[in-house]
């Protein structure tokens, strides 16, 4: 069989898999335990029911995940820049950056309301301080890894500080940023989720899907809830699924991990 | 006489409070000359060219290129053991890479980027980005990039040493041809004595701990040198002879060092 019709055939086959053995679970249960585990035609209902709902939630997370996954990618830059640029600062710096990912939210989250009051502001801070961290991370780890001789190369180019730094340190960064914006790709939904939960605003539609899932939960509505869960992979995957492209773009011509398979 | 282009005079470097990697090495190297740094590991061959590209002082003594204190000038290129080349450019790019640095000017740079890719005879892959090279095109493309620059001077630190042998002699012969053309002097640092001997006007043999000149040979083969130089009793007979001296070098000194 062909390796490209494996690839598609695959996770088909694995999809298959998983909605057999949910499916055998579900009736595996005694008939007063089935809710646990609503069969699909359930979910189907849920996802016609409260689908506007859903789409309505989902749209609001999805904004607060972005604007707070590109807050954290800005700050995270110039951050990096600034850490990568002198090894005092460095020094200085470092562990309140480690301090900002330590941040508790759960206990945060209260005084933040107080500050800020419940809403998007409040959900986009709590989606920065959770996407923040590897972000900051992994770029100036890559504007510091920098192959010694290409560094001498630019001190007899006589470079620049910003030749050094643009031409060199932060093409070469590339690779790790992506890989620091392909997790917090991943954090960031999870984080607006997170933050919808616990300082989300529950004002009628503006709350995201952290409020749409309390209400569930509170109406005990356990398709909903799942249904709610599924949209929230759904946010993630399109968050990555877009990262994966830019980083595509900006790598797949010259960077060791897109090099075409050797045959 | 003219004055040479290289002087060293009692030049000691040494790292922190190591004992001295040079220790008053003195040189004279006249314009055209091709000489090869050779000795054990640890005699600051690297260390050399270093000082003469101004990437690290000396400690004490002084250098001087062209009468003027050594330092970056644009009259100097140096070729590194690998290629570093910029691996998000592609080969034009890369060749170009320094002249942008120096901000020449872009019909300037392309005049001496095609010229230099010619000499390395690598036109056709201007396009290629450095993962599509093979090993040896990647050491041209970096001689590309540093005869680019048009030096006076050329530092070569051990450049192919990551080679296997069939291409670092076929790069070997391009480096003369391309010496033919191009006027410049160059330093360079090997291992191979058979490299060095069919490269150079001349072979400085160096101690180690601490580093110095031990020996100063003079290749007195005639130049254009090709695949045939390499079956020539004379400089069959000069591999023979700087091999017994390296080795002479490097058995003294590790009787010093036990001693």
């Amino acid at each position: 069989m062909n390796s490209r019709l494996l690839r598609w055939l695959l996770p088909l086959v694995l999809a298959a898999l998983f909605i057999g053995g949910w499916q055998l679970i579900h009736n595996s249960l005694s008939p007063s335990r089935r809710f646990l585990l609503p069969d699909f035609a359930r979910l189907a209902t849920a996802f016609r029911e409260h689908g506007p709902e859903l789409a309505r939630a989902a749209r609001y997370t999805a904004a607060a995940a972005l604007a707070g996954f590109a807050l954290a990618a800005g700050v995270a830059i110039a951050s990096s820049l600034l850490l990568a640029s002198s090894r005092f600062i460095h020094t200085a710096l470092y562990p309140y950056l480690m301090g900002l990912q330590m941040v508790p939210v759960i206990i945060v989250a209260p005084i933040l309301i107080l500050w800020v009051g419940p809403g998007a502001p409040s959900v986009i801070i709590v989606t920065f301080l959770i996407s923040f961290f590897p972000l900051v991370v992994n770029t100036t780890q890559g504007l510091l890894s920098v192959d010694r001789s290409q560094v001498d190369l630019f001190r007899m180019g006589q470079a620049s500080w910003l030749q050094e730094m643009f031409l060199l340190r932060v093409p070469a960064a590339l690779p790790y940023f992506f890989t620091g914006l392909r997790i917090s790709a991943i954090l960031a939904p999870i984080g607006a989720l997170t933050a919808d939960y616990l300082v989300g605003s529950t004002s009628g539609g503006r709350s995201g899907l952290g409020i749409t899932a309390l209400l569930f939960s509170a109406r005990n509505e356990i398709p909903a809830l799942y249904a709610t869960a599924i949209v929230g992979c759904l946010l993630g995957f399109a968050l990555v699924s877009i990262v994966s492209g830019l980083a595509w773009l900006a790598l797949h011509s010259w960077h060791d991990s897109y090099s075409p398979s050797e045959k | 006489m003219l004055p040479p282009l290289i002087r060293l005079q009692s030049v000691t470097k040494r790292f922190g409070d190591g004992p001295p990697v040079l220790d008053r090495v003195s040189l004279d190297v006249c314009a055209g000359e091709f000489v090869s740094l050779i000795g054990p590991s640890g005699c600051g061959k690297s260390t050399l060219l270093r000082l003469l590209s101004g990437l690290t002082p000396p400690t004490s003594g002084t250098l001087t290129l062209d009468g003027k204190p050594a330092g970056v000038t644009d009259d100097l290129a140096y070729v590194f053991q690998d290629a570093t080349l910029l691996p998000w450019l592609r080969v034009a790019a890369n060749v170009e890479t320094l002249l942008r640095l120096r901000r020449v000017p872009a019909a300037e740079r392309l005049r001496r980027r095609v010229a230099a890719l010619d000499l390395v005879r690598l036109s056709d892959k201007v396009n290629a980005y450095p993962r599509q090279l093979s090993g040896g095109q990647r050491m041209r493309v970096s001689l590309a990039r540093a005869l680019a620059l048009e030096p006076r001077l050329l530092l070569l630190d051990e450049p192919f040493g990551a080679l296997d042998e069939m291409t670092r002699d076929h790069l070997g012969e391009e480096l003369l041809a391309i010496r033919e053309r191009q006027r410049w002097t160059a330093l360079f640092v090997t291992h191979s004595v058979a490299e060095a001997v069919f490269l150079s006007s001349r072979i400085l043999i160096l101690s180690a701990h601490p580093g110095r000149i031990a020996h100063d040979v003079t290749v007195d083969l005639p130049f254009p040198r090709n695949h045939q130089t390499r079956r020539d009793p004379a400089y069959l007979s000069l591999v023979g002879e700087v091999s017994v001296r390296l080795r002479d070098v490097e058995t003294d000194g590790r009787t010093t060092a036990a001693a």
